[in-house]
């Protein structure tokens, strides 16, 4: 708990809250437009997206803390997070 | 980050709950009040002391009294400006708005009904936004006669609000804040299994006479593992009902152009109207559509009253009205709505059952907000508020005595700093609400924006509390127990009985009438839990006077603690 390099405490918990939030973001994007492209309803695909979303939020926020290495978590959450925003922007565009 | 998995786990669980712990504190207390807060309104306002009301005439009582309502001045202050575009004309008058949408909502436990319009804004920004401005009004149902607006409903109007906002309304942060907690309180549980080896034999280890620190975490483990699944599912649909419209708005952001594209072919296929025709119709007689809307529940077999009601597009032909059945007997909050053309009250639709994602999330959001009637699980609800707020408490109480013997030598305040927040997130937290309820019966009925002084007596005297934690903290650096523990449990004693003998004396509903010869049990069980808190913090107050003449006594002692099972206060 003493021993860690200082920077190491902030970096996780960015790494946590907001790189958690920007993968939680780009999973329920790209869930609910892939779910309505295989037509479910949008309000189903939504509510089912989202409900499982905040496990993914949990699941990765805890991945966070407890990953050897935190670059791996930057790259996955932030660019995870990127492909699926943009994905789920180009299905839409498909869709509509 | 640390060495291994588990230790990682107890870093996060440590700093994260003790951080998010203040707030989750405040969360559980209130949202355990919340579970009884049309019951707290009834004895705050005493003239509403009678029993829960069906859904009255919409035609003779309820349009009268919507035709009186006005936007609410904050929310026009607020709202006017940002949804208008004052380039094509100046702000309106507040009294010019023009109605757009009526709606009335009860429930089994309610005597009086809350009801109100959205008003729609001219020359809207955006014509695609819900440009609606809100004001409205709670009313005895029996003669249609309003409640004062500045009475507060202490119950579901501030301590319900507390529970997910904190009544911080700027930007909505509150709800934002909670949220965060929320989701750190699932990460805090999960982390809370891992970190424990032995998480079985802990779990049914309790050892109230050893030291502090030890039966500290003995209750931190009993009271988290124990109500585990019920902290986990309620910190859970905490968030679900939030997520669409404040944690992930997907929906209404980044795709909102599939939105609203399902939207238009959803009102399309239901043959609801989503947008309003322009042209002027009148209103047929909505008692009419509610007893046709009865008749078809009943040959459903599920007769049941009115819950909600709204009438759409108010005044346009495009006009339909909505009424939904009560969910006294079904975990969703409203439902099995029937339609109706507003200016004939032809049937529109009746909504056939929901799919099986929106039940299931129905399902667990209408869990959490309990609208539907089960007065034991409701009362379990309550235990099981209270056993998360003693698990959140005891980790405060663990995280202190866990340190403050090294701190004591190192002449580090971390841990007085951490334990004098702790007192005022515990006992503070309490002071504070049974300070709003006596002020509630100090002050006169009639007194001008009564509501208000209640607020500044909860703030008010969660702040002293707050100073007296501080002021009292000294001995916590000689690793000692601070007093304000032992004396804000006194005030907790005293501002209790105060409250149940105030209520008897302002109303003359005293608990032999309440429970005896005019069972009212919304106020008894009031009264009664006020005094059984009184009873439990005077006794906690003597155990804790106990362990404070352990520490100062100059003998080694190790003698059993005193005052154990006194039964005159259990």
């Amino acid at each position: 708990m003493h021993r860690h390099h200082p920077t190491q405490v902030p970096l996780r918990m960015a790494a946590a809250v907001l790189g958690g939030y920007a993968f939680t973001w780009g999973f329920s994007a790209l869930g609910i437009a892939a779910l309505v492209a295989l037509g479910a309803d949008f309000e189903d695909a939504e509510a089912g997206t989202l409900l499982l979303a905040l496990l993914v939020f949990l699941g990765v926020f805890l991945w966070a803390f407890a990953a050897r290495r935190i670059a791996l978590v930057w790259l996955v959450l932030a660019g995870g997070g990127a492909l699926m925003t943009v994905s789920a922007w180009a299905l839409q565009r498909l869709i509509v | 980050m640390l060495q291994n998995f588990r230790l990682s786990m107890t870093w996060l669980h440590t700093w994260f709950g003790l951080v998010l712990g203040f707030v989750l504190m405040v969360v559980f207390f209130f949202g355990s009040l919340s579970v009884f807060d049309r019951e707290i309104d009834r004895w705050a306002i005493p003239q509403t002391r009678f029993e829960p009301q069906p859904m009255p005439s919409f035609d003779t009582l309820l349009l009268p009294g919507l035709r009186q309502v006005q936007p609410d001045p904050d929310e026009f202050a607020r709202e006017a400006p940002r949804l208008i575009d004052t380039t094509q004309a100046p702000l309106p008058a507040r009294e010019s708005l023009e109605a757009d949408e009526y709606w009335a909502y009860t429930t089994h436990r309610d005597p009086v009904l809350r009801m109100g319009v959205g008003f729609k804004v001219p020359n809207p920004k955006d014509p695609s936004a819900h440009n609606h401005i809100h004001g409205e009004v709670t009313i005895d149902p029996r003669s249609g006669t309003p409640l004062r607006a500045d009475q507060l409903k202490i119950g579901s109007e501030f301590f319900y609000p507390l529970h997910y906002s904190l009544h911080l309304n700027w930007n909505s942060i509150g709800i934002y804040i909670v949220g965060f907690a929320a989701l750190v309180m699932l990460a805090a549980l999960v982390s809370g299994v891992v970190m424990h080896r032995k998480f079985f034999r802990e779990f049914f280890t309790f050892r109230p006479k050893k030291h502090t620190q030890r039966s500290a975490l003995d209750l931190h483990n009993l009271t988290g593992v124990l109500a585990l699944p019920f902290h986990f599912f309620f910190a859970f649909t905490g968030l679900a009902i939030f997520v669409s419209f404040y944690f992930l708005p997907v929906a209404h952001t980044q795709l909102k152009p599939l939105h609203d594209h399902h939207e238009v072919m959803e009102a399309a296929a239901t043959g609801l109207p989503h947008e309003a025709a322009g042209v002027p119709a009148g209103l047929a007689s909505v008692d009419a559509m509610v007893q046709e809307a009865k008749r078809r529940w009943a040959a459903r077999d599920m007769a049941g009253e009115v819950g909600f009601l709204v009438v759409s597009h108010v005044g346009d032909a495009n006009s339909y009205v909505s009424v939904y059945r009560a969910g006294s007997d079904q975990v969703a909050l409203v439902g099995q709505g029937v339609h109706f053309k507003a200016s004939t009250g032809e049937l529109l639709r009746e909504d056939p059952p929901r799919s099986a994602v929106g039940s299931v999330n129905e399902f667990l959001t209408g869990l959490h907000l309990q609208h539907f009637e089960h007065w034991l699980l409701r009362w379990l609800y309550v235990l099981g508020g209270l056993m998360g707020c003693v698990c959140i408490a005891s980790g405060f109480v663990f995280f202190v005595e866990k340190r403050k013997k090294q701190h004591a030598r190192a002449g580090s305040a971390g841990s007085r700093v951490v334990d004098a927040l702790a007192v005022t997130t515990v006992t503070g937290m309490l002071i504070a609400t049974l300070s709003m309820l006596v002020a509630n019966r100090l002050l006169p009925a009639d007194l001008a924006g009564k509501g208000d002084w209640e607020q500044l007596a909860f703030w008010g005297s969660w702040l002293l509390a707050m100073a007296h934690a501080f002021v009292r903290s000294a001995p916590v650096a000689q690793a000692r127990l601070n007093p304000a523990w032992r004396e804000q449990c006194w005030a907790i004693a005293a501002l209790a009985v105060a409250a149940v003998l105030l209520n008897g004396l302002t109303t003359g509903d005293h608990l032999l009438k309440t429970v005896f010869t005019e069972t009212y049990w919304a106020v008894a069980s009031m009264d009664l839990s006020l005094l059984l808190s009184a009873a439990v913090a005077s006794f906690a107050a003597r155990r804790l006077r106990a362990r404070e003449r352990l520490e100062t006594a100059p003998a080694p002692a190790h003698r059993a603690a005193p005052g154990a099972g006194d039964a005159a206060h259990a």
